[in-house]
């Protein structure tokens, strides 16, 4: 469960937050959510897909870790074998809080369940100092998290134009392995490419005014990250 | 021989409070008279044709435009050739140029049919649906747009819920309820003249020696004759044939189910039923007819009561996340 609480100087004064990568900090999930400002660092580590939830027919897009629930292939015991992270992942345990007026500001909040979070001992980041002001590591999340949530709030129209121009398509991907077993990755949309060459001048005119010709391109481009994917959980059934 | 037929019945809302309320009690379909009548679009409709097209013209994206176009002597009707292609032909272009076609044709006695069926109005214009305010409360619905020259369009049905405007022009539904497929002889599900299996008799000429059935179907009609501004609310799978009459037409339509959209849709469980059981030696659909009732047509409950609730799984009533493990399973089924 999770349980998320405003961050504030005095409650929080002893907590700390515990970074590096591990499973036991959460770290072995199949994929995060990826906003298309972050497309462009994100492809040349990692395939970009996009998904509709069902319940509520949103589209977005999400960084692949993995083939399967629980399967994080960049994560090496507690190394993460890549430099950059989708900011949604990076910025936990943090997230954003806000009121019930969605245009005020947001807030800090934390999700006290979260591994990262400790209350004992000497390991990890403290979030205040001894004067009660925000560390580095509290002031760095904040940053993040403005940013994730302007990319956020961008992204609604990139989806909507994704949409518009029905350029996203289902796709099925096998993929054989090295033991002989064969995985089925399912239920991910990607980049139409014929829907995409068939457009006319109108409507590429239209992605490019608005900004979304260079998150389009970069997601189709990381489609070919799907290839070290596949190498990685090779690696792993080989124990190399 | 429509004249015999029972119209639609009426009923006046005052909000789009009473009008949910007003649908969620009905079973069959019923008009609304001048629900829409202070759209913009229908306003200027009244006025001219012109500035209906006009109006539409403000709003419309910078995209080429699907168009289905027909030749005079089909008399407006999309429908199946003699060798059952398509009588019509699709195209592409500009909403200015096509409506350019549309200005040009005015006075011409034989024109063309140029029908823009099913347009999405969200992906097509910006701004047109505001302009012109759903009637309905707030919901999740699909709204499309049907402009075109005088055109008859098969009965054929839709899984949603259904509210259609009639903006600009005249427009007749003829409804037939979901229970008169037999008698309505649809015609083929994988090649149709736009998605939906549609009914092979001519209303206008029934040829009542090839489809005798007909006729108990049309003792079940009702028609609904639309005037610019008035709503005709369409139930879940009622059958519809629908004419329009006059020289430009406009049609807006809400499509929204009442049911959770992540719940599956029915017509492709009838396609896979037909692509896996149909076909089956006679002994074993009928153990399949048995298991369907067991687990579907009954809802259910006796397939689930025995199993630990915990463990239910899919005997369970679905929730997103267990609809979304479903559906991946069924994906993955598929791809092998």
């Amino acid at each position: 469960m999770s349980q998320h609480v405003i961050v504030d100087s005095v409650s929080h004064r002893d907590l700390r937050v515990l970074d590096g990568a591990s499973a036991a900090l959460g770290d072995n999930v199949m994929a995060a959510l990826a906003t298309p400002h972050e497309f462009r660092a994100l492809q040349a580590f990692y395939p970009i897909v996009f998904r509709r939830d069902l319940a509520s027919g949103q589209v977005s897009a999400l960084a692949l870790f993995g083939f399967e629930n629980g399967e994080n292939l960049y994560l090496k015991g507690e190394h993460w074998d890549a430099p950059c992270k989708p900011l949604a992942h990076a910025v936990q345990p943090f997230l954003i809080g806000r009121s019930q007026d969605a245009d005020m500001p947001g807030q800090v909040h934390i999700d006290l369940d979260h591994p990262r979070v400790t209350q004992a001992g000497e390991r990890g980041v403290r979030l205040f100092d001894e004067d009660g002001r925000a560390s580095p590591l509290l002031e760095n999340a904040a940053q993040m998290l403005g940013d994730l949530d302007g990319a956020y709030r961008e992204s609604g129209s990139f989806f909507a134009a994704l949409e518009r121009y029905d350029l996203l398509e289902p796709f099925t991907l096998e993929v054989p392995l090295v033991d002989g077993s064969k995985h089925t990755l399912v239920g991910f949309l990607a980049i139409n490419e014929d829907k995409l060459r068939a457009l006319g001048g109108g409507e590429m005119g239209d992605l490019h005014r608005e900004g979304h010709l260079m998150p389009l391109f970069m997601a189709m481009a990381s489609v070919s990250q799907f290839a070290g994917l596949v190498a990685r959980r090779n690696a792993r059934i080989s124990g190399t | 021989m429509t004249a015999a037929l029972l119209p639609v019945a009426e009923m006046a809302v005052a909000d789009a409070a009473a009008l949910d309320a007003a649908m969620a009690n009905a079973d069959r379909p019923f008009v609304l008279r001048g629900l829409v009548r202070d759209w913009p679009l229908v306003q200027a409709g009244l006025r001219s044709a012109r500035e209906a097209r006009a109006h539409l013209l403000a709003y419309a994206r910078e995209r080429e435009f699907k168009v289905s176009m027909g030749e005079p002597e089909a008399g407006g009707r999309l429908f199946y050739s003699e060798d059952m292609q398509m009588n019509f032909r699709m195209g592409q272009g500009r909403l200015d140029r096509i409506f350019a076609g549309f200005d040009a044709a005015e006075g011409r006695t034989v024109v063309p049919t140029v029908y823009l069926a099913s347009i999405d109005i969200e992906q097509y214009f910006d701004g047109l649906s505001a302009a012109n305010p759903m009637p309905l409360s707030p919901r999740d619905a699909l709204v499309s747009i049907w402009i075109g020259t005088p055109t008859k369009i098969a009965a054929h049905n839709d899984f949603p819920d259904n509210l259609a405007c009639c903006a600009v022009g005249k427009r007749r539904f003829t409804l037939f309820p979901p229970d008169q497929f037999r008698n309505l002889y649809l015609g083929p599900i994988d090649n149709t003249p736009a998605g939906r299996a549609v009914s092979m008799v001519d209303l206008a000429t029934p040829d009542l020696a090839a489809y005798p059935r007909f006729a108990a179907a049309l003792d079940t009609a009702l028609v609904a004759d639309l005037e610019p501004g008035d709503a005709l609310f369409i139930p879940s799978l009622w059958y519809h044939h629908v004419e329009a009459s006059a020289p430009f037409n406009v049609l807006i339509n809400y499509w929204w189910r009442e049911t959770p959209r992540f719940l599956g849709q029915p017509q492709n469980a009838l396609n896979h039923a037909i692509l896996a059981i149909r076909d089956l030696p006679e002994a074993q659909r009928a153990v399949w007819r048995d298991m369907f009732e067991h687990y579907v047509f009954s809802g259910g409950s006796e397939a689930a009561a025995h199993v630990p609730a915990a463990a239910r799984g899919v005997l369970a009533p679905f929730d997103p996340q267990s609809a979304a493990r479903m559906h991946a399973f069924l994906l993955r089924s598929f791809s092998q």
